[in-house]
């Protein structure tokens, strides 16, 4: 482990054994070669946690943030190149594991979720690059024995004030590491940012389409076992004991091993270990067995008869308090007061994350202490985790991580972490691989939970909305269970559910929890995944109870926040919004508001018969100030492609107590053929930074189904569509 | 089991289990880390790669099955002995194609084999061919990619 206290001293050493073990560097042409150089790179001059600058001038940069896909790979190191003014092109990129000086200072905390990367990084990083070229310049001045104030700095260069005399990082980097820490730096004025807001390509997109980009499963260490697990089948069902007789005596097993509730086997190779797992007898005891459709409907009868389980949530945040909203009396006065009142009934089912690279980690363990290599999105929460599980001391647990092959909330969990430490533990001083099969991950995931909710609203004379009151039903996030409060609801469940996008007087959110044996989590947006759909079908549903045009009407509610109607204006004018349309042909729209974003889409669908098709997909977004403008796109456009899985496909059903899907086979997502055009439409609002990650996706489900309804007439309140009788071509 | 392949133009020999799949004897024995693990059941696409040529998804292919025939991986597919990006990876990199990246070696080995037999693939015939996941919805760019790579292969020749 790295002392706390020595951070000048971390990010060499960690680069240099990233680099060395995994091949983990972005950046680069493939090959022995360059890999070599950047590990020549690592040995330079360390300025801090974060920076370290070879003799020759190349810049290595950590980032502390995981990378999945999201770009922060990318995007973190920019922010400290910006104020570094170091060359990009010069630029070379190691990802992190663990370590106390990448905590966050905002949110104290270590990890990639939430769509927090850069929002909760951005003013550290700065500083971080801003502070080594404050080292940088004044070494340079003790050189030339100059006032730091006279130099300036350009692109790896520092400039003497005559106009011909320079150095470059790399002949200084050496004395400024070794110059006391300056303890406050100017940062840069915006507008003179060189690299932020400009588009440069993604330094690991190289070595990802050359294949050598080093995933968790493409880690090689001398050694090395590989292990494959298979958990109990049945939700919420123990393990008593298993036979193993075959898979013991199959060629290549080392090791039979129990762990918790599932039995790995270690090999000499996967295929040896997944062989052998697969003719493991397990003996599992009896419990009542969970059944998708009595799940559904305790989950509609805890909607109607919440009974004692009813527990509010707050409805907003004002000067450090929650403000719960409405009293259930004010709510009922306000709806019997309005000219017109709605009410409606929506349903989303369980999800699977469904990551492409399928969940796995490896790890040693010797001499009391662990060493992990994985693609996780965690970290400060792994050594604590492990310490729990295993009793190896939080301090004796070394993280390291590799790219993720997707994330979106699933590589948040430590679970699988957990099982290859114990696993390895049966073999101390070997590393051992587990890799899970694409069957064990889709039946033990932590998942999106099914939910229902009913929201009923009271419109004033002018088509405010005077009164809405949203209450949810449906097994509460596991993930989100250390952080709740007494008394009040899961925000993983209930979050936006009365969304603070539009202005409504007399707002109230409420949750009924139930029971299911079902893991589950984090799922990309969490409660905005379901309360999107939920709260922006009703707006739709409003509009249509007025015969308002959809858009018109969320213009109207949007007058006073500028972000909002820009975003719904541009929506109008780039999709074509209003124009003729042939019969079967309808368009929707809808806004969400989280991550301090705005996102507006439109989406055009074809219904003949009973074939849908979606033609296209109009997406108008402000996140504020951005960092990669074109990944931002990349972002959207996946995350809009993440929801339209969902919207039309998704669906994890439980029968006789097992997870009924195993595969990409029976748990559909959109490819090519069913991939609409998406054109996704950037604002430059000025606002600060926003959240990006999670931002695509929840507008998809309830835009999707406005466009049903405008081209047939058909309100679809329950997802997946193609439950509604909707054929989609895959 | 001892069994001889030729991988990326070289003869290699490996000792294992002949229903072993392509797939795990690249990656595990081979070290061919750039061939992906997405399913094992051939519903992906991650496991692309060429056998004489032909997209084929290792993952669902013995290695005893494949014989004399030639293997072609992601790292077979860069260009000289710099390891330069072969056209359809420059033109990945030009379309910044890739998220998590995880698909993408798959996903180019297929469009490699389909643009061999279609060099100008029209919207149909991509949607009719290459049916891997991706889960991080590149979807739009990929489209784009693979026309470019058509048109800068179609210069080249
Ligand atoms: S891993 Fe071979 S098709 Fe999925
Ligand atoms: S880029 Fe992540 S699965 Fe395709």
């Amino acid at each position: 482990m790295t002392s706390p206290k020595s951070p000048d001293r971390l990010a060499g050493g960690l680069a240099r054994r990233e680099v060395l073990l995994g091949g983990l560097v972005l950046g680069l042409a493939t090959g022995a070669g360059a890999r070599a150089r950047v590990a020549k790179a690592g040995e330079g001059a360390t300025l801090n946690a974060f920076v370290s600058i070879a003799p020759g001038g190349e810049v290595v940069i950590v980032t502390p943030g995981a990378e999945m896909g999201q770009g922060v790979a990318n995007g973190m190191p920019k922010i400290v190149a910006e104020e570094l003014d170091a060359d990009w092109a010069n630029v070379k990129v190691t990802l992190s594991g663990y370590a106390p000086d990448y905590l966050s200072p905002v949110n104290k905390r270590q990890r990639s979720a939430n769509s927090d990367g850069i929002t909760s990084y951005y003013d550290a990083l700065r500083k971080v690059g801003a502070t080594a070229r404050a080292m940088l310049v004044a070494a340079a001045a003790q050189r030339w024995s100059i006032e730091p104030a006279k130099i300036t700095t350009r692109e790896g260069m520092l400039l003497h004030p005559d106009g011909r005399t320079m150095l470059r990082y790399g002949d200084v980097a050496a004395e400024a590491a070794a110059l006391p820490v300056p303890g406050t730096v100017a940062l840069k004025d915006p507008s003179a940012f060189r690299l932020i807001g400009k588009d440069f390509p993604r330094k690991d997109i190289a070595a990802k389409v050359m294949g050598s980009a080093g995933f968790g499963m493409d880690l090689d260490l001398p050694g090395l076992l590989y292990a494959a697990i298979v958990h109990v089948p049945v939700a919420g069902a123990r393990l008593l004991g298993f036979n193993a007789d075959a898979a013991t005596a199959m060629p290549g097993v080392h090791k039979v091993v129990q762990v918790d509730n599932a039995v790995g086997v270690i090999a000499d190779s996967y295929w040896q270990a997944q062989k052998a797992a697969d003719t493991i007898e397990l003996d599992v005891d009896t419990v009542p067995l969970m059944d998708g459709d009595r799940v559904r409907e305790t989950i509609l009868a805890a909607l109607d008869a919440p009974g004692e389980g009813l527990l509010p949530f707050p409805v907003g945040f004002t000067d450090g308090k929650f403000d719960m909203g409405a009293s259930s009396e004010e709510i009922e006065a306000g709806l019997a007061a309005s000219d017109a009142t709605f009410e409606a009934v929506y349903e989303v089912p369980y999800l699977a994350h469904a990551t492409m690279e399928p969940l796995c980690a490896t790890a040693k363990v010797e001499n009391g202490a662990c060493e992990i290599w994985a693609p996780t999105q965690a970290a400060d929460a792994i050594p604590p985790d492990i310490e729990q599980a295993t009793g190896i001391p939080a301090a004796s647990v070394k993280v390291n991580r590799t790219f993720l092959g997707g994330g979106f909330g699933r590589k948040n969990e430590r679970d699988f972490l957990v099982e290859s430490v114990k696993l390895a533990a049966a073999m101390p001083g070997r590393p051992v691989m587990m890799v899970w099969s694409r069957q064990e991950d889709t039946r033990h995931d932590y998942y999106r939970p099914a939910f229902a909710a009913r929201i009923r609203a009271g419109l004033a004379e002018d088509g405010a909305i005077a009164a809405m009151h949203g209450r949810i039903a449906g097994q509460p996030l596991m993930t989100t269970a250390p952080f709740r409060r007494p008394g009040i609801a899961d925000f993983g469940m209930v979050g936006e559910l009365v969304s603070s996008t539009y202005p409504i007087a007399l707002r109230k959110a409420e949750a009924v929890e139930i029971e299911a044996p079902l893991r589950t989590g984090y799922w990309r947006s969490v409660s905005a995944s379901q309360n999107g759909f939920f709260f922006e079908s009703a707006i739709d549903e409003l509009a249509a109870m007025q015969k308002r045009d959809p858009l018109e009407y969320r213009r109207a509610l949007s007058i006073a926040d500028p972000r909002s109607l820009a975003a719904l204006d541009l929506l109008a004018e780039k999709s074509g919004w209003g124009k003729e349309m042939k019969p079967g042909r309808g368009m929707g729209c809808a806004l969400t508001s989280g991550w301090n974003a705005r996102c507006a889409q439109a989406i055009e669908v074809e219904v003949t018969d009973t074939t849908l098709e979606v033609k296209r997909i109009v997406c108008t977004f402000d996140c504020g100030q951005m960092i990669d403008p074109d990944n931002v796109v990349a972002q959207i456009e996946g995350g809009i492609v993440f929801g339209l899985s969902a919207a039309l496909f998704g669906k994890i059903t439980v029968k006789e107590g097992v997870v009924e899907q195993s595969s990409f086979a029976d748990y559909p997502v959109v490819l090519l053929r069913s991939a609409p055009a998406i054109e996704v439409h950037l604002i430059e609002s000025g606002a600060p930074l926003g959240g990006v990650g999670e931002t695509g996706v929840p507008a998809v489900a309830p835009a999707l189904t406005g466009a049903i309804f405008a081209a047939t007439g058909k309100r679809v309140r329950k997802l997946p569509i193609v439950d509604a009788g909707f054929e989609v071509a895959l | 089991m001892t069994i001889s392949l030729k991988v990326n133009g070289r003869e290699r020999t490996v000792d294992v289990a002949p229903d072993t799949p392509l797939l795990w004897v690249l990656r595990d024995r081979l070290k061919l880390k750039g061939t992906k693990f997405g399913c094992g059941v051939g519903v992906c696409g991650s496991c692309t790669v060429h056998v004489d040529g032909m997209a084929v998804r290792s993952c669902s292919v013995a290695v005893s099955d494949v014989g004399d025939m030639a293997v072609t991986t992601i790292e077979g597919l860069a260009e000289g002995p710099e390891g330069t990006p072969g056209a359809i990876q420059q033109a990945w990199i030009e379309e910044q194609v890739p998220q998590c990246g995880y698909c993408q070696p798959g996903m180019i080995m297929a469009v490699a084999a389909m643009l061999e037999t279609t060099p100008n693939p029209t919207d149909a015939d991509i949607d009719d061919q290459i049916t891997n996941v991706c889960r991080c919805g590149t979807y739009p760019r990929l489209r784009r990619a693979i026309h470019r790579a058509a048109k800068a292969k179609g210069a080249q020749a």
